[in-house]
């Protein structure tokens, strides 16, 4: 398994596996060489991901310390625990870390471990020093940091590749040559970040950790004594938990995007609907609304028990400022108002907008996108500039050939041919159609890495009553296809 | 004591003003097509109301539409169409110069959720054009999207086959798309079947240039003799 990166103008290989590494595979290879020492997997390289998992990963340490944090750089890859006082509780300071490295390698994760008095001299024996036989990790005695960190190389200091490089130019190449150094020297011939690293490892400067806790989510919920019948009763229920969800959403100057909706049935699973919105709204009237949109096609399976709202998603809310010409703010809302209300009764993927896609075949061309549910969306009032730059760019040599206004999925036409495999007639909606005139062809072959190859023929074509269509012939076997009206 | 002049004109302005009632003040978009425009009172299609566009599949009554929708959306506003047959392409859309910015697309699954969306979209005074293609209308809905029409003051385009011109209506404009084979270029006779307040039965012959998306005028085809007096 090897993660592939853009980088420095090539590709390059990112991580790899154990078994790619065995190989001669490493980081930074260019890709082209990695892939011709062993056949593996290639995978895009996601840091966002990455960084997901960590913070899921902290999450998940926190049963071990209640102060756990990502370490300051970027991007991070190691967690620091803050194990203070913790030894006591899990028998000793062994043994916790020996419950720890166990945790992980039951999940299937590699660690390395190291405890120590502060952040840099953990950080600096996890990454470098030498384990005792047997254990996987490294316990520094406390008040022994400086003797740990002699033996270890310069680069466990967490300096910049150029300190390093100069450093390794002076002659320099473990930290106990370093401080052996005078330090003012040391501070007038380098970087303050170099005094600062060493002062973090020895516990003369104080690093804290900063714990990464999302903000609480954002939640209403209501149980109720008697399981209830009425529909109405339940929708005023939901009424209130809404005005309570959008005072608490309020209060930290957010609106929602998303917001869930349960109810809890007596029998049966609970009956769950999403709230999508166009634009982020605190407005507990508009939220009510839409909600209630939704609740009157929703079937609840039997009497509810509990009614619960959540919100999936919040942005920022925008800011309206009084203007003297506000009309296009207003028509703006209005739009966001309407999206709201078109998105909920029917389905998000019913209310879109088209995005064109430049692809040769025809029903690719252009995707839809969701209106509502995915954040900060606005229209804008462009004045027709555009076309007037489409004028500019010439003549119809630069477009593509004229497309129909209606494009239906392809219909096989049983066809009347003439001579040559020309289309003469054909059936639409039951009625003979017989062709006076054609334009064409307009060759397309494409989609060979979809793994369905078209290669089509177009026509545009003039029956006898004047009317226009966009027919097809495919190539390999002649068949004739109606894709398009020009309506 | 008027005279018997005098009472003819105080009649006839008070004949003028009740049927007047029901015109439509206010502004005007051109139908793309300036001898059209001629044709229909006030020069253009009035905002606030509903057009149809009568024609054949292929026949350019849908291309004819969305350039008015175009034109209505001249000052930024937003364009929605309605596509329950699922058949809209934007590709084409875009080629013909709609901004695809301020375009919302709705399809919805089944004629009642179209009725809905349209009545939604019109009554919303954000939106300037609504293009749809309904295929069974009745009284009712025509004219509660009329009145939606009127609340949000943008245009309401109908798309509709041919068949419907015998149905009743409550749009301001008429229109008949028919395809005239065998021109050079795309030829469309536009003919006007009703509109309040003005004459009916006269049609003008357009010529549509796939290439620069221009219209040009082809030929002026005037019926001497109007086949119906359209009145309010």
């Amino acid at each position: 398994m090897v993660y592939e990166q853009y980088r420095q103008g090539s590709f390059r290989v990112a991580a790899c596996s154990e078994g790619a590494r065995r190989r001669g595979v490493f980081p930074g290879m260019p890709l082209a060489e990695a892939t011709a020492l062993t056949p593996a997997q290639l995978e895009q390289d996601d840091p966002g991901a990455d960084l997901a998992a960590l913070q899921e990963l902290s999450q998940w340490c926190e049963q071990f310390s209640p102060l756990v944090g990502l370490e300051n750089s970027a991007p991070p890859e190691s967690l620091l625990l803050d194990i203070e006082g913790l030894a006591p509780l899990f028998g000793g300071e062994e043994a916790l870390v020996e419950r720890i490295a166990r945790s992980f390698a039951r999940r299937g994760l590699v660690a390395r471990l190291a405890v120590a008095d502060t952040v840099g001299t953990a950080w600096a024996a996890a990454h470098y020093a030498a384990c005792d036989d047997g254990k996987t990790y490294r316990i520094v005695p406390s008040g022994r940091d400086v003797a740990a960190l002699e033996s270890l190389p310069v680069e466990a200091l967490r300096l910049s590749p150029s300190t390093v490089r100069m450093l390794a130019r002076l002659g320099i190449r473990r930290i106990g040559e370093l401080l052996a150094l005078p330090r003012a020297s040391l501070a007038s011939r380098f970087e303050p970040e170099l005094i600062e690293r060493l002062n973090q490892a020895l516990g003369a400067v104080a690093e804290p950790i900063a714990s990464h806790r999302p903000p609480p989510e954002i939640a209403a919920e209501r149980l109720l004594e008697y399981p209830l019948d009425e529909r109405g009763a339940a929708s005023a229920i939901l009424g209130q938990l809404i005005e309570q969800v959008a005072a608490a959403l309020a209060a930290r100057c957010q609106g929602a995007i998303q917001l869930e909706c349960r109810f809890d049935c007596q029998n049966g699973e609970p009956a769950r609907f999403l709230v999508g919105l166009f634009e982020a709204s605190a407005a507990a009237g508009h939220l009510l609304g839409l909600a209630r949109l939704q609740l009157e096609q929703v079937r609840l399976p039997g009497p509810v028990t509990a009614v619960g709202v959540s919100v999936l998603s919040a942005a920022r809310l925008p800011v309206r400022q009084q203007e003297l010409f506000a009309d296009e703010r207003r028509d703006r809302r209005q739009l966001a108002l309407l999206a709201d209300r078109l998105s909920n009764r029917l389905q998000r993927e019913a209310v879109s907008r088209a995005v064109l896609v430049p692809d040769a075949q025809p029903e690719y061309a252009y995707r839809y996108e969701p209106l509502t549910g995915n954040g900060v969306r606005h229209f804008s009032k462009k004045k027709d500039t555009r076309r007037a730059s489409r004028r500019l760019a010439g003549p119809a040599l630069q477009r593509p050939w004229p497309r129909p206004l209606r494009l239906q999925s392809a219909e096989p036409l049983e066809a009347l041919t003439a001579p040559k495999g020309m289309l003469a007639q054909f059936d639409y909606r039951g009625r003979r159609r017989r062709v006076l005139r054609r334009w064409g062809p307009e060759r397309i072959q494409t989609g060979w890495w979809r793994g369905r190859p078209i290669g089509r023929d177009y026509y545009r074509i003039e029956i006898e009553s004047g009317e226009r269509f966009w027919v097809f012939r495919r190539l390999h076997d002649g068949q004739w296809f109606l894709h398009g009206v020009f309506d | 004591m008027l005279s018997q002049r005098e009472l003819v004109d105080r009649l006839q302005t008070r004949l003028r003003r009740m049927e007047g009632a029901h015109h439509v003040q206010g502004k005007r978009i051109t139908t793309g097509i300036e001898t059209l425009d001629r044709l229909l009172p006030g020069g253009g299609l009035p905002l606030g109301t509903l057009a149809e566009w009568l024609g054949e599949p292929g026949s350019g009554a849908g291309s004819l539409a969305l350039l008015a929708a175009r034109e209505a959306c001249r000052e930024g506003g937003a364009l929605v169409v309605v596509d329950r047959p699922r058949c809209f392409y934007p590709p084409a859309a875009d080629a013909m110069g709609i901004d695809l910015e301020n375009l919302i697309v709705v399809r919805p699954q089944d004629q009642a959720d179209e009725r809905w969306a349209v009545h939604q979209a019109l009554s919303c005074p954000a939106v300037d054009a609504v293009l749809c293609w309904p295929e069974k209308l009745d009284d009712r809905t025509f004219r509660r999207w009329q009145l939606a029409a009127e609340k949000g003051g943008g245009l309401g385009l109908l798309v509709r086959p041919e068949q419907a011109l015998a149905g009743p209506t409550w749009s301001e404009v008429r229109l008949q798309v028919r395809a005239v084979p065998g021109s050079i270029g795309r030829r469309v006779c536009v003919e006007v079947i009703g509109c309040r307040g003005g004459r009916g039965g006269e049609s003008v012959e357009w010529e549509l240039d796939d290439a620069t998306d221009a219209l040009h005028l082809a030929s002026r085809l005037d019926d001497p003799a109007p086949r119906r007096a359209a009145g309010a």
